[in-house]
Order: C-alpha cells, then sequence, then structure tokens
C-alpha cells in the first residue's frame, strides 16, 4: 500500500512536471510565434488577451463633483456665476449672502463663461458638447445653442465695429470659433497654435487674445514655444501670432486698458537643461508675459529664489489697471502683483535685464504685494464690477472664496460641495495637483502632465547619467492597464512609476506618502484616452481611415510578400489598448540613448500626444516613417506610397 | 528644539577640560542623554527629516585657522549608527541650523585667497547628504562673520560681527528668503546693543539675546518695536546667550539622497562658463577656452586635476573625485588665467552638480538651451596623483 502510494506520487510530481514544463515551452513559442521575437521570456498572456476597454477603469463610472470652473459676475455685482462642469451645471450665487440661489442644468461639461455688456446673456462653453450655449440670466433658460470646435474651454464677449462677436479657444481642435450673435453663428475658425485655452478682450474688443497651453513640436534640442494668438474678432481673422519663448502652460490671458498691456501667466520651461537639481527654477518657473501686442514682450518671474507658486492659471486685472491677481492652481495661493511697482521696473531696466528677466527669481519681491493663502487648488478668478470683490474659484475644494481687494482679507467662502474627499479620485486628483510634495514647490504633476495629458517636452533626468537618455513626456490619459511604465519599461506598476524613484530623480524630497500614492494612482486610472477630434467622430471610419486600418493590420504587403510578424503593426500595438507593454527594438536608439529597446506605447488617443518616439523627436506622426524609419524596423514602410502612409496615419489619429 | 517642542538640544561638557558635546534634555525635567562622542567636540544640533542629527565638528577653536583640511565640518548622525560627514568645505563651516525645506544651512567663509576676506562668512546649503552646496545669502563686499542662524517665516535672523576689524560689536539682522543676496536689514538698532542670537517669539516677536548692562539677557521684542522693554529672563551672573521657542514646529521637508556611496566620482556641469560677475575693464568677459580644475590637498596647497575644453556656448563638463573642494581656473587660448574660483565647492558620490557659470549672479535659473557638453565624451580628472582622487571619499 505504502509503495504504491509513493509510487503513485512520484508519476503525479513527474506528470505535473512534464505539464509544467511542457506548458511553459508551449508558452514560450506560441508567444516567439505570434511576436516574432526569438528574445522574449515567458509573458503574461494579459499582455495580449483577456483585456477589453469596458473593463478599465477609465471607462466605470465615477462619482460628480462641484468642481467650479468659469466664473462671471452680474455688472450689477448682485450675482456670481459659476459653471459646474463635472455636474452639468450652472450654480448662480447671491453675492450679498454667498448662497447658491439656483442650480441650472447645462449638458456637454459646461466650462467658461462670458456675460455680455448688459448682463442679459450668459455665453457657456460646454467642453464635453463641443458647443456655446446662451443663457437668458432673467429666465436662466438656454435660449441658443451653436456647435463649435473641440472641447472649448475660454471664451470671451468683443463688440467690434461690425457687431458683437464672441471668441472661443477650442482646446481640442486647435482653432479659434468666431461668432457673430446676430444672428448667432460662426462666422470664422481660424487656427491657433497648440491647445488654445484662455480668451480675453483687447483694445475695447477690437482684438481678442487666445493663450495656448502647449508648445508645438519641436524635435530634439531647440526649445519650445507657445502661441498668444491675437485675432480680430470684427473680421474672423489672426492678426499675430505671438511666441512665449520656452514657456507653456497658459491658462488665462487678460487685458490692462490703462497701459495697453496684455498680461499671460505661464510656466517658463527648462526642459533642455538636465536635472541635475531642482532649487533655483532649474526645471521650470511660473512667470507672467507683458506684452504691448505690438511686439514687444518680457517674461517676469513670479516666483521667488526659495519659493514657488506653481502651476499659474487665471489672471484677473482691476479696471484702473492697478493690480493683477495671479492664481497659483499647485500652490494654492493667488499672488497680488502691484502692476504700478512693475511698470516702474520695466521702465528702468535696460533691453538685457528684460530679456534676462524671467531668469532672475530675486525680482518679484520689487512688484509682486502678497501672496493670498487659499483652498485647494484655485484656477479661476473673477473680480466684481465695482473691482472691490474677487472670487477665487478653488476647483478641488467645491469652493469659491470671496477676498476683499483693498484689506486683501477673506470675507468668506461659498460652499459648493463638500469637498468630494470620501472620492479616491478626487483625493488623487489633489495629490496629483499639488506642488507641496516637489522641493519648494516648484511644481506639480499637473506642470508637466495638464489634466493628465502631455506637456509636449523630452526631458533630461540626470539619473542615468548627464545628457544621456531624453525622454519624451508620456501621456496619463488611458494609462490604466497599460503596465510597465516609462521608456524602458521597468516599473511594473504606477505605484512605483510614481513613488521613491520620482522623489528621488525629480521631486527632490519626501516620497508622495502611502495612502496619497494609492489615491494617486486611482486618479491616472481614471483618466479616459484624449478625445481628438478623429476620436470624437461618431459612426464607421472614412474612406481613408478603413485603408488606414486595412495598412495597420496587414500581414502582406500589396504585393503579396509577407510582412514578418514582429514588423506587423498590430503585433506590438495589438488592440483594444494598441499595446502588447512589451520592449522593443525597432531602431530608434539615438545619440543619446544607452538602451535600444524602449517599451511599446499605447496608442489611444495618440493624434492629441505629439511628439512622438522615446525621446520625442518625431514632430508628427508622418515623421515616423518619413524621417525616422530605420531599415523597416517600426514596422515595414518601405512600400508604401504616400497615400498609404496618409491612410495609415488618419486611421491612427481615430484611436 | 526638536521639532515636536518636547525636547532641547544644547551643547554642553561634562568637566571644564572636556570637549563640548550635544545632549538632548527632554522638557519633563528627566536627565539630559549625551548624543555625540566627537573628538574635538561638537556643536550646532539640529534633526533633519528622518530624525537624523546634524551637528557641526570639531568645535572651532578661538583663534584658530579653521582650514581645510581641519576645519569643522557637519556631521550626520543617525541613532544606532556612527557619524558621518556631509561637507568638505575649505573653511571652517559653523551655525547650522536646518530649513523647513530640508537644507542644511551654515556659514562658512567664502574661500577667497586673499586674507581680508577669506574669513568673511555668508551662509550656505546643503541637501541631507551634503549634495548641492549652494549659497543662501552673502556678499563678497561685506566682510562679516555669522552666528545662530534661524529661519523664522519668510525671513532668515543671524548674528552679524564685522570680520575685517575685530571687535565686540555684533547685531542682529534678517534677509528675506525671497531675495537673500541684497536686503539685509538691521534688527533692534534702536536699542544700540550687543546681539548673541535672535530666533522667532511667537505672535510677531523676536527672541533676542541682548545686551543691555553688563551681561547679555533674554528679551522678547515685537518686529514692530522701538524700544527695547523690561528683559525676559536676565541671571545676572551669566550671559543668558540664547533661547528657543518650546513649541511644536513643522517637520523640515526630507530629501531621498541620489549619491551613489560607491562611486568615488561625482560630474560637475557649467552651462555657461563665461557667464561671471569678473569682467575685464572694459566691460567685457574674455572667452574662456579651458578649464583648469584643482583639488585641495591635505597640506592645503591646490593640485592640478586636469584640464577640461569649453565649448562655443561656454559649457563644460567633467566627472571629478568627490568630497575634495575644488577650484577652477579660466584659461584663454594661450593658457593665461582669465579669472579664478579658489577650492570652495565640492561634488559627493555619484553627485551631478550644475551651476549656471563661473561666479554667475545669484538667485538665477538657467537659460533654457542644451549645453554643448553633455554632448561631448565625459572627461574624467584625476591629476597625476591618484591618492589626491581618494582623499575625499576615505575621509
Amino acid at each position: 500500500m505504502k509503495r504504491s502510494f509513493v509510487t503513485l506520487s512520484v508519476l503525479v510530481l513527474l506528470a505535473a512536471l512534464a505539464a509544467t514544463w511542457g506548458g511553459r515551452e508551449w508558452s514560450l513559442s506560441h508567444v516567439r510565434y505570434f511576436t516574432g521575437r526569438q528574445d522574449l521570456g515567458w509573458v503574461s498572456c494579459y499582455n495580449c488577451h483577456l483585456v477589453t476597454l469596458e473593463d478599465q477603469p477609465w471607462a466605470k463610472p465615477r462619482p460628480k463633483h462641484d468642481s467650479p470652473a468659469g466664473l462671471a459676475v452680474s455688472p450689477d455685482g448682485a450675482r456670481l456665476y459659476v459653471a459646474l462642469d463635472d455636474r452639468d451645471q450652472l450654480a448662480v450665487v447671491d453675492v450679498a449672502s454667498r448662497q447658491i440661489v439656483q442650480r441650472v442644468r447645462v449638458s456637454g461639461n459646461p466650462y467658461g463663461l462670458a456675460l455680455d455688456p448688459t448682463g442679459k446673456r450668459l455665453f457657456i462653453t460646454c467642453k464635453g458638447g463641443d458647443r456655446v450655449a446662451v443663457l437668458d440670466t432673467k429666465s436662466l433658460k438656454e435660449a441658443e445653442s451653436i456647435e463649435v470646435g473641440l472641447m472649448p474651454a475660454g471664451v470671451a464677449f468683443c463688440e467690434t465695429k461690425s457687431g458683437p462677436r464672441l471668441v472661443v479657444a477650442n482646446s481640442g481642435s486647435d482653432d479659434i470659433s468666431i461668432l457673430s450673435l446676430s444672428p448667432f453663428k460662426e462666422i470664422a475658425r481660424p487656427a491657433a497654435g497648440r491647445e488654445p485655452y484662455a480668451v480675453a478682450a483687447a483694445r475695447g474688443g477690437e482684438l481678442a487674445m487666445v493663450a495656448c497651453r502647449l508648445a508645438a513640436a519641436v524635435g530634439l534640442d531647440a526649445p519650445p514655444s507657445s502661441e498668444v494668438t491675437v485675432v480680430n474678432p470684427g473680421l474672423g481673422r489672426v492678426v499675430s501670432r505671438e511666441s512665449l519663448d520656452s514657456a507653456h502652460l497658459s491658462e488665462g490671458v487678460a487685458w490692462v486698458p490703462s497701459r495697453s498691456w496684455a498680461l499671460t501667466p505661464l510656466v517658463k520651461v527648462r526642459n533642455l537643461v538636465p536635472i541635475t537639481q531642482v532649487a533655483k527654477g532649474w526645471v521650470m518657473s511660473s512667470g507672467l508675459a507683458v506684452s504691448d501686442l505690438g511686439g514687444a514682450l518680457i517674461q517676469m518671474p513670479l516666483d521667488e529664489v526659495n519659493d514657488y507658486f506653481a502651476d499659474p492659471s487665471a489672471i484677473a486685472v482691476d479696471a484702473a489697471g492697478r493690480r493683477a491677481y495671479v492664481a497659483s492652481g499647485g500652490g494654492d495661493t493667488v499672488s497680488v502683483i502691484d502692476l504700478e511697482r512693475l511698470a516702474a521696473w520695466l521702465a528702468k531696466a535696460g533691453e538685457r535685464e528684460k530679456e534676462e528677466a524671467i531668469d532672475d527669481l530675486t525680482l518679484s519681491s520689487e512688484y509682486v504685494l502678497a501672496r493670498l493663502p487659499t483652498a485647494r487648488n484655485p484656477r479661476q478668478l473673477a473680480l466684481s464690477p465695482d473691482g472691490k470683490t474677487f472670487f477665487i474659484a478653488e476647483r478641488l475644494q467645491d469652493s469659491v472664496l470671496a477676498v476683499n481687494t483693498e484689506t486683501l482679507q477673506p470675507l468668506g467662502r461659498i460652499a459648493l460641495g463638500d469637498g468630494g474627499l470620501s472620492d479616491p479620485i478626487r483625493r488623487g486628483e489633489r495629490v496629483f495637483t499639488q506642488a507641496a510634495h516637489t522641493f519648494q514647490r516648484q511644481f506639480s504633476c499637473r506642470s508637466c502632465h495638464p489634466d493628465g495629458h502631455v506637456d509636449g517636452l523630452a526631458y533630461d533626468f540626470d539619473g542615468d547619467g548627464v545628457g544621456d537618455n531624453l525622454l519624451d513626456n508620456r501621456t496619463l490619459q488611458g494609462v490604466a492597464g497599460t503596465m510597465p511604465f516609462k521608456w524602458n519599461g521597468k516599473n511594473p506598476s504606477l505605484e512605483i512609476q510614481c513613488g521613491p524613484r520620482f522623489a528621488r530623480v525629480l521631486m527632490r524630497t519626501d516620497p508622495i506618502p502611502p495612502a496619497d500614492l494609492q489615491d494617486l494612482t486611482t486618479f491616472l486610472q481614471s483618466q479616459p484616452p484624449a478625445r481628438t477630434v478623429h476620436r470624437s467622430q461618431q459612426g464607421k471610419l472614412t474612406e481613408s481611415q478603413e485603408k488606414g486600418r486595412e495598412v495597420f493590420f496587414a500581414t502582406h504587403q500589396p504585393n503579396g510578400t509577407p510582412i514578418p510578424r514582429d514588423r506587423q503593426c498590430a503585433t506590438c500595438h495589438r488592440p483594444p489598448l494598441f499595446t502588447n507593454r512589451l520592449p522593443s527594438d525597432i531602431g530608434t536608439k539615438g545619440r543619446y540613448d544607452t538602451t535600444n529597446h524602449f517599451d511599446t506605447p499605447h496608442l489611444l488617443g495618440i493624434a492629441a500626444s505629439a511628439p512622438y518616439l522615446h525621446d520625442g523627436r518625431a514632430k508628427t506622426l508622418e515623421e515616423l516613417w518619413t524621417v525616422y524609419q530605420t531599415n523597416d524596423l517600426h514596422g515595414v514602410s518601405s512600400y508604401m506610397n504616400k497615400h498609404q502612409l496618409n491612410d495609415l496615419i488618419e486611421y491612427l489619429k481615430t484611436l | 528644539m526638536a521639532p515636536d517642542g518636547r525636547s532641547v538640544l544644547f551643547v554642553g561638557k561634562e568637566k571644564p577640560d572636556s570637549a563640548w558635546q550635544i545632549y538632548q534634555a527632554s522638557l519633563d525635567g528627566t536627565a539630559p542623554q549625551r548624543l555625540t562622542s566627537m573628538s574635538g567636540g561638537a556643536m550646532s544640533p539640529d534633526f533633519v527629516s528622518n530624525g537624523d542629527l546634524v551637528f557641526v565638528s570639531p568645535v572651532p577653536a578661538v583663534g584658530g585657522d579653521g582650514s581645510f583640511p581641519k576645519a569643522a565640518s557637519v556631521f550626520a548622525q543617525s541613532r544606532q549608527g556612527p557619524p558621518h560627514r556631509l561637507t568638505f568645505n575649505a573653511h571652517d563651516a559653523t551655525d547650522l541650523t536646518v530649513l523647513g525645506d530640508g537644507r542644511i544651512l551654515f556659514a562658512t567663509a567664502f574661500g577667497s585667497t586673499t586674507a581680508a576676506v577669506a574669513s568673511a562668512q555668508a551662509l550656505f546649503t546643503v541637501n541631507n547628504d551634503g549634495t548641492e552646496f549652494t549659497l543662501y545669502a552673502g556678499r563678497h563686499d561685506r566682510a562679516l562673520r555669522i552666528r545662530r542662524p534661524r529661519e523664522f517665516g519668510n525671513r532668515l535672523g543671524y548674528v552679524a560681527s564685522s570680520a575685517d576689524a575685530p571687535s565686540r560689536e555684533a547685531w542682529a539682522e534678517t534677509v528675506r528668503s525671497a531675495r537673500p543676496f541684497s536686503n539685509e536689514e538691521r534688527l533692534f538698532a534702536f536699542a544700540k546693543t550687543e546681539c548673541a542670537s535672535v530666533s522667532d517669539g511667537g505672535g510677531g516677536t523676536y527672541l533676542a539675546s541682548l545686551k543691555h548692562g553688563s551681561t547679555l539677557a533674554i528679551y522678547r521684542v515685537a518686529t514692530n518695536a522701538t524700544a527695547l522693554g523690561p528683559a525676559l529672563f536676565d541671571d545676572p551672573a551669566w550671559h543668558d546667550i540664547e533661547a528657543v521657542l518650546a513649541t511644536p514646529r513643522p517637520q523640515p521637508v526630507g530629501h531621498i539622497s541620489a549619491m551613489s556611496p560607491a562611486k568615488p566620482f561625482g560630474t560637475i556641469l557649467c552651462l555657461d562658463a563665461n557667464r561671471t560677475s569678473f569682467l575685464a575693464a572694459d566691460g567685457s568677459v574674455p572667452k574662456a577656452e579651458t578649464i583648469r580644475v584643482t583639488g585641495l590637498a591635505a597640506d592645503g596647497s591646490a593640485k592640478w586635476l586636469g584640464n577640461v575644453p569649453v565649448h562655443a556656448d561656454g559649457s563644460f563638463m567633467a566627472e571629478v573625485p568627490a568630497d575634495l573642494p575644488l577650484g577652477f581656473e579660466a584659461l584663454d587660448a594661450r593658457g593665461q588665467v582669465l579669472r579664478a574660483t579658489p577650492p570652495v565647492v565640492w561634488v559627493r558620490a555619484g553627485e551631478n552638480r550644475a551651476c549656471l557659470g563661473c561666479h554667475e549672479p545669484h538667485g538665477r535659473s538657467p537659460r533654457n538651451h542644451r549645453p554643448l557638453a553633455v554632448r561631448a565624451p565625459l572627461m574624467r580628472l584625476v591629476g597625476p596623483d591618484a591618492k589626491l582622487a581618494q582623499t575625499g571619499s576615505s575621509r
């Protein structure tokens, strides 16, 4: 009996070993056959199978919050309008009592607000609905609506010689909708810079300035520059394009009539300098562009030598042109700027001083009067018509703070919601936007990933050598399920990607505490892929896109020549996430790289995440194959004519 | 005062001929505990964010030269481990305090080669691993000795005295952290009195040790005071030299070290060696072609480590021995010295250290450009004397 048991046990053990060995061998041969790569070892089934978009955290319902977006104050100062984009609502607040008197439903994520001079009509950009709604402020009913470009954010009312106009920044389609009001229609849609975001009327409405958040892709070693697009709303034309050199993330713009200044908060970025330190604004700093719209543009610092006020967003200027207020979304402060002192400094400064001013962190104390603390994430500002009160939208606190402009003391807080702290996604967004996790509060996660997306820049981290391994910033939108992370694919989870390693190489401070890190990764995984012009199209693919789809999934060239499996697009960029999550050598090792294997990025929303490749050398999708293809290692493209390549790119843009 | 506000660190000696050591006393009255056993003594204690004790050792001798390699340095010591050295100055590092942002601030000499300025001190910072040695505040045109720097709010206060002409006059002044290089403001000027310390008194007041009579006493002075009130504490038999508020304060911010202790070298990157405040008589900046790098040897002499070329944009980069005071000379095409910086800065093992220029204006951020030096092969400078390269890391 005992002998039988031992014999049986040995046989079972041998069978198990054989099954395990055989299974492993089968698994390896399966992987190697279907990837066409003999260098791969064991790979999880989940790299290629059992993944659905529906199962991703970003596809699940999530709690909604009363996050204030745009603010507008009625001409009589009695009412404050607050856009609640997450709720699809507009809150109407009685300023005297600081109480919400009504919530009005506005579909499509109402975001930016502008009033006509009479205060009878409120214009609302609906970022998710790609439209502008007109609200009758007496009845609080939606009177009209018009389709505009993708993801409209800022809006401004302009009185022109040709009649009243609305100027709308379409952040998702990189253009500007110029609307007439009688009739209510789009009369022009000129191209803007990348991600137009904020709008302000200038010169009495003769002009409108549109601040764009991102710099255009420029390739390796070139400094980036973003754009303030100046349009003539009456004519519906672009007048000029002001370049903000090595600056971006402008989310506000204001006109100072008494000085004929355009003021644009900005992030001065130093992505070309190796990140050997964070101190002294080595990575980035906050600034303010002062422009006369006539070619003279000076960037002035808003930070200090030992303290930073990250993510400058909204700006408001009093009617007398005496003071400007700039919200620091990452620093939870509003900086109060004495424009007279600023003008005095500009008047006495030499040309070289002006040119280098943005890099002199000692300067801000010349003209920054005060730093007002706020609750979490101040993002929008509005001044009362009498100039005595300004309102600060504390986006991730679900509140609006009212402040006396003379005493700079708080008057009270308007509660819109409960702050949403029971929601881990909301808590994670608070971590994501908080600069307190970096040395001297220089920047937040959002400073490189606005709204979880990309800033379009490549950086030189010094952890693997000064000057080596430039890294293009990758989007966090649609990042769930695409592990591993980092371009070398060495970080198996977001917790590791964003944990102590990041504190050491970038933040230069304490790592994010574990509970906050958990919330942060929950937030990151809740971010859906970017919505792009192409991705938002409904229904079937166009003829070109369909042809491009066939190219993408092709296993043979048109002449019948087989395409090796490891060079078929869909092998590495396997649906539904369009990544097999494995590092590959696609012949892109550059002169600064120490490896030739790079993680395969997902392609969801790729149309909006330029530049491309691990170091951001490709400015466009076209350049991937027209400039940087090497021996058909990044897919086989040598057989393609320009039409086939265009079709492929048209298809990629729909992902 | 420890950040939790429950214990106080102080310097004392058990016998008159003992060395000064650091003790910790709980405010509940239990017996003080000795924390250090440093040969040559220890002083200026504080805690960094991970709870490690940081201090200066040895205690500089009165009238001593305080120069390399015997200069007082900053050390860190965990509860269990031995002390390890963080700074490698050519001159005494004294009067340490930990800033809220986690950096260790201390006073040391600029390191000028001229005797008159050699003793002039300024305030510098390092991270809690000794990396990123950086000027915090100080001017070459003010020959000061600086004692007991303390951070309060957005200001830094300290006691200053003249380094040029030895005198007993010592006064309190502050600098604003927003602009620490040119906004010194003298405190208590109305009192015309000697000052031994100044710190945050809470509620818009300073706690100061001032001499009003024959001995120093502790005063609480409002920031807007125009006259000195009665002493808060005065033991007429003794000088009462420093008072601290016995309240909790925020824990300093931490810093994860990026050092590679096993690596005996660090990297220096200068973005533009021709960006300097050293101008020629006509206001121009003669262009440097080569940088001669020296290391301070144990005998106090500057030994040649190597030359590194300056690229067209003024940048240069090289690997240099860790933990060794480094000097730089900018040479023109004929090898003539255009400008020089004596051995002052160091890099730690595996540290990548960058600067804007040679004696560049302070408080500046870099221009956004990719320096040519990072595109060239990295040179390692060790000089003919291999021992020198090991001097720092073996200390």
